[in-house]
Parts: C-alpha cells; structure tokens; sequence
C-alpha cells in the first residue's frame, strides 16, 4: 500500500508544481490534470476495500493528461493513471497507461467532421464510460453501479484498436457516431476459488449513437457492445493416497451489450437514465480428471458439457441532480442491476459452483450533495442504500446482508 | 447613439452623447436625456455586450453559423473546413461574459460546454479549449494562434480588425 501512495503522491507532487489553476499549454503541447482522494465507510457488507466497514481512505486517483498537436489535421495523446482502489487488481491500477492513441482527421467541412484514431482507446460506450475515471464528469463520487461496475472495469474500460468518428449537425439536431474495433487491453478476472486460470478476450465490436435534439437539451444515445472471451480454469477436488481429482472447467461466451442513454440538461436540472439488457450465448464444460501422482498418469473421469444462453440481465439507473447554484448542487439516484429478470429477489444462488454472492442482485437508492468551492475544486459526499449484495467484495464463505448502506466522501483538484 | 446591428444582436452603444447634448436646447437636452434614460433603461449598462465571434486572421472563413459554433465550442468540430485545426478560446466559466455567450449565442449551460471540453480531453480525443482570465488574453491568443477562435465584448475592448485578427459575421 506504501508503495502505491508513494506513487499517487509523486503524481501529485507534479500537479502541485503546475499551475493547478490551468492547463500548462507550452507551444503545440498541453497538460492538464486532477487528483482525488476519497473516504469511504460502509456497513454490513464490505464493498471493494476489504476494511471498507471500519472506514477507509484507500481510495485514490490522480491523473496526467499529455496531447500533442504537432499537425493541423493530427495529434497525438496520452494519459497516466494511478487509481488506488482497495485490494482487488483488477479495480485498481498503480500507474498505467490510460489512453495512448493517434488521432487524424480525415475529412472537415462546416457540418461535419470524420475522425480515425488508433491505438489504446477508451471504449465509446454509454454518458460516462470515456471520462469514467476523472472526478469531474461525474455527478456523485462513484458512477452508478448498476451500469459502471467497479468490480471488473478494466476488462470493458479500454480498447485496443481502431476508432471512426463521425460528428454532424444542423437545423435536425446534432448525431455523434462512434465505432470502434480491437480487443480489450485485460486478460480479464478469474474466481478466486481457481488455481490456474487463462482469460482469452477476444476480438470486440463498440458502436455508439448519440443524438442530440435541436435545442441541445435533449440527448438520446444508443450503444452496441459486443464481446467473445474463453475462460480455462482448473481446480484441485480432493485425493487420495496417490490420487488427485481435479476439474477443467471451460467457458465460452458472447456477450452483446445494448445500452440506451437519455439525458436532458436544463439550466438547472439535469435528468439522466440508462438501460441495457444484455443477450449471452455460449457453452460451458467441466472435465474431471484423476491424476496420478506417482507416476504423472492423468485419466479423464468425466466430462459435461452445457450451452448457455441469456437474455435475463437487466441493468439500469435513473437520477435527477439540481443545480442549486454554480457552487451547490444534489442528486438523487435509483439504480438497479438484476442478473435474472425472472428472479430479481436473487432466491436462486448463480455463478460457476454457486460461488457467485447470495443474493447477487443489487438495488440502490442513493442521494448525494456537491460542493464546488472553486471551478476546479470541488467537495461533495453521498449515501447509498443498497439492497442486494452483487457488488460486494466476493468472498467464497458468501457471508452476505441483504440490506447495507454506503457513505461516501470526495475531495478533488483538477488542471 | 450608435446602434450596431449585428444579426439577433441590437446592441445600443453611447458614443460622444456628453458634448452633443452641449450644443442643444434645454427642450431638446431634456428629450434626448428622457431617449437616453429609456435606452440605458431596455439595455442596462452591464447588459450592453456586444459579442463578437472571432478568429486568427488564417482562418478563411468569413462567417460562421449558430451549429458550427455550437459544434465547436462542444468540441465536436475539431477542424476547419480548409484543414487547420480549431483552437478554441473562452473565458473562465464563472465570467458574465462566458455565461452570456453560452446562454443567448449557444444557448446551453456554460457547465454543459465545460463538462463537453472534459471529455474531449479525458478521452483523449482532442485539443483541450484554453480558457482565459482576461478579454485581452483572449485577444493575444487568437492574434497568435493559427486556428484560434473565441469572443469578446466589442464595447468593452478595443482592437485593431486588420491585425491578425479575423472577425466572424453569425449567420
């Protein structure tokens, strides 16, 4: 944990020595950045840091944005990352790459504009999935968790690949179309219950429509995501004498995201909602074998094989947020996330080997405040009730309350 | 008086009223103080901004249109129908000229326009816009600036058209 502090605080030690009121601009090149620090305290389950119940700061993020402008019609842009977030890898990042990409534009007139870039791209997807990571975009200290999970993000965060970019406007309005093509820049997460584990993420397809109706209040946006990924793990069973029982277990999945986003932003409230219910295909195999350890002999003792298929996961959020003035504003939010939309009280227990949390549903109602003591600082705070636990920490004793609450605090500068 | 038309804009102007009124007579000083009075009273002194679009004298257009400048100040036209690359320039987001610019030219919130610069640059799919303290800083900017395009209030400052400077009729 030392080391990772010792990181976020050289970051902000570099913030601190730019002029935290702007941008540095030097000639053809720009920096901008922001740094948060957080406090979290949750009661009955524990979310994400495993001391999350007896309070906890261990919720960091600083950022450092470089671009580039070396050509009219070109540029190039990076940013470094230092997300510390609890104990899971794969919800925290000491020091990464965030994006690092080649942009160009390829065709400019006084109504429209085509863009490509390539390289590591942020994945188009939804209000926020781009600007997920910096404070400010955000109307509460966490995004919704029913649609931004914070367990798992980086396998969706990020794209390597290819992007289009069409922008168009007029008297109709204005139409933004992404479309991007590569393949996640994660290996992806495995259950902590398996002893070897490959995750094989696949080629993805992201395709984004937003569009804006005249007027510029109202927002409508469409969102297609589409994944294939393999998963191989295996997992020791028992023994005896010389003998061990051991399981493959073989996933295949294609998993198609359709996500549609609405928001309407008056002067001063700003209603926002997004919806996905997601369509999975794919099969699943488990292989038990009999290894003998003596001579190194492995027999295979049985072997299942399932398709799968799903159109029952639902996730979805709506929030009011108000804007009291240009320093003070409040939001309330419903959220909710179901993996059965046939069972949302989550009776039945789901995941490979029913190690998923029990109930893994999550419904959540949640109401936050923010102030912003300067354009480029801002405190704010929030609370969550939440029923369900799915995004809690997993835990495989599956000691889990129903009913928990969160209370949040954020404190942030940005550049 | 001097009014300036400028497309939706009627922005009533005093200029050199003091020693005109001089010369009159006392009936004509007090008619002309009453027009006076009642123009300062439909365009109360702090409402009398009139706000010029501007641009670095290398960008060819001549005229820009109500879209192309939402667009650009949303960050989602990143270039100039010749090919250079659209540097925006504005003003802090808390200033009153900013928030007129944005609520009677665009229309939209000055926070929607921040939050949209946001993305393009946490993203990383963009040149971030570069904000400015002063009217005059924006002027240095886009007089240096290939590209550059921002706004100022024409009765508050003055400057020189022919030096680097390009001014936009909105259409």
């Amino acid at each position: 944990m030392f080391l990772r502090w010792n990181k976020t605080l050289a970051l902000l030690a570099l913030l601190l020595a730019a002029n935290l009121s702007q941008a540095i601009e030097i000639g053809d090149l720009e920096l901008h950045g922001f740094i948060s620090q957080s406090f979290m305290k949750t009661n009955g389950n524990k979310f994400v840091l495993t001391d999350s119940e007896s309070g906890s700061f261990d919720f960091t993020e600083a950022g450092l944005s470089l671009h580039y402008q070396p050509w009219s019609r070109g540029f190039l842009s990076t940013m470094l990352l230092s997300r510390n977030f609890g104990d899971a890898e794969t919800n925290e990042e000491d020091l990464t790459i965030d994006h690092l990409l080649v942009g160009f534009n390829l065709y400019s007139d006084e109504n429209s504009e085509l863009n490509f870039r390539v390289g590591r791209l942020k994945s188009p997807y939804g209000l926020y999935n781009e600007t997920r990571d910096f404070p400010f975009s955000r109307s509460g200290v966490l995004l919704p968790q029913s649609m931004y999970f914070e367990d798992g993000r980086n396998l969706s965060l990020r794209t390597e690949g290819a992007e289009l970019e069409l922008s168009t406007s007029g008297a109709y309005g204005g139409i933004v179309l992404n479309w991007l093509y590569g393949r996640s820049t994660e290996e992806g997460d495995c259950l902590p219950i398996y002893e070897t584990c490959s995750v094989d993420t696949d080629s993805r397809d992201i395709v984004r429509l937003i569009y804006d109706f005249p007027g510029n209040r109202l927002k409508f946006g469409a969102s297609y995501f589409k994944v294939n990924g393999d998963a191989e793990g295996t997992i020791t069973l028992g023994g005896l004498n010389n003998l061990t029982y051991w399981d493959k277990h073989y996933v295949s999945v294609q998993r198609k995201y359709l996500i549609y986003s609405l928001q309407y932003e008056g002067d001063d409230w700003v209603f926002s909602a997004e919806y996905s219910a997601p369509r999975e295909t794919g099969y699943a195999r488990a292989t038990t074998y009999i290894t003998d350890t003596n001579s190194g002999s492995t027999v295979e003792f049985d072997n299942n094989e399932w398709a799968a298929f799903s159109d029952s996961i639902r996730h979805y959020y709506i929030e009011l947020q108000y804007h009291f003035n240009h320093q003070y504003s409040g939001f309330l939010r419903h959220g909710a996330y179901y993996p059965d939309k046939n069972d949302k009280e989550g009776s039945v227990p789901g995941g490979v080997g029913g190690y998923t949390p029990t109930p893994s549903y999550h419904d959540a109602y949640i109401a936050g405040a923010t102030w912003n003591i300067t354009e480029d600082m801002l405190l704010r705070g929030e609370y969550h009730y939440i029923e369900g636990a799915a995004h809690a920490v997993t835990e495989v004793d599956g000691d889990y309350d129903r009913y928990w609450g969160m209370f949040l605090m954020q404190f942030c500068i940005r550049f | 008086m001097r009014v300036k038309h400028n497309n939706n804009y009627k922005i009533a102007v005093p200029a050199g009223n003091k020693y005109y009124l001089l010369k009159r007579s006392i009936k004509t000083n007090a008619v002309m103080a009453v027009c006076v009075l009642m123009v300062f009273f439909l365009f109360p002194p702090k409402e009398v901004q009139a706000i010029e679009i501007i641009a670095n004298s290398n960008v060819l257009q001549q005229s820009i249109s109500t879209n192309q400048l939402l667009a650009i100040y949303l960050g989602r036209r990143r270039t100039w129908p010749g090919g250079e690359g659209i540097k925006v320039v504005m003003l802090k987001q808390r200033d009153s000229l900013h928030t007129k610019f944005c609520r009677d030219l665009l229309h939209i919130t000055p926070r929607k326009i921040k939050h949209s610069w946001d993305r393009v640059v946490f993203s990383g799919t963009g040149r971030g816009a570069t904000e400015v303290k002063t009217q005059q800083e924006m002027l240095q900017i886009i007089k240096d600036t290939p590209g550059a395009v921002g706004y100022i209030d024409r009765s508050a400052v003055l400057f020189e058209e022919e030096v680097g400077i390009n001014v936009l009729t909105l259409e």
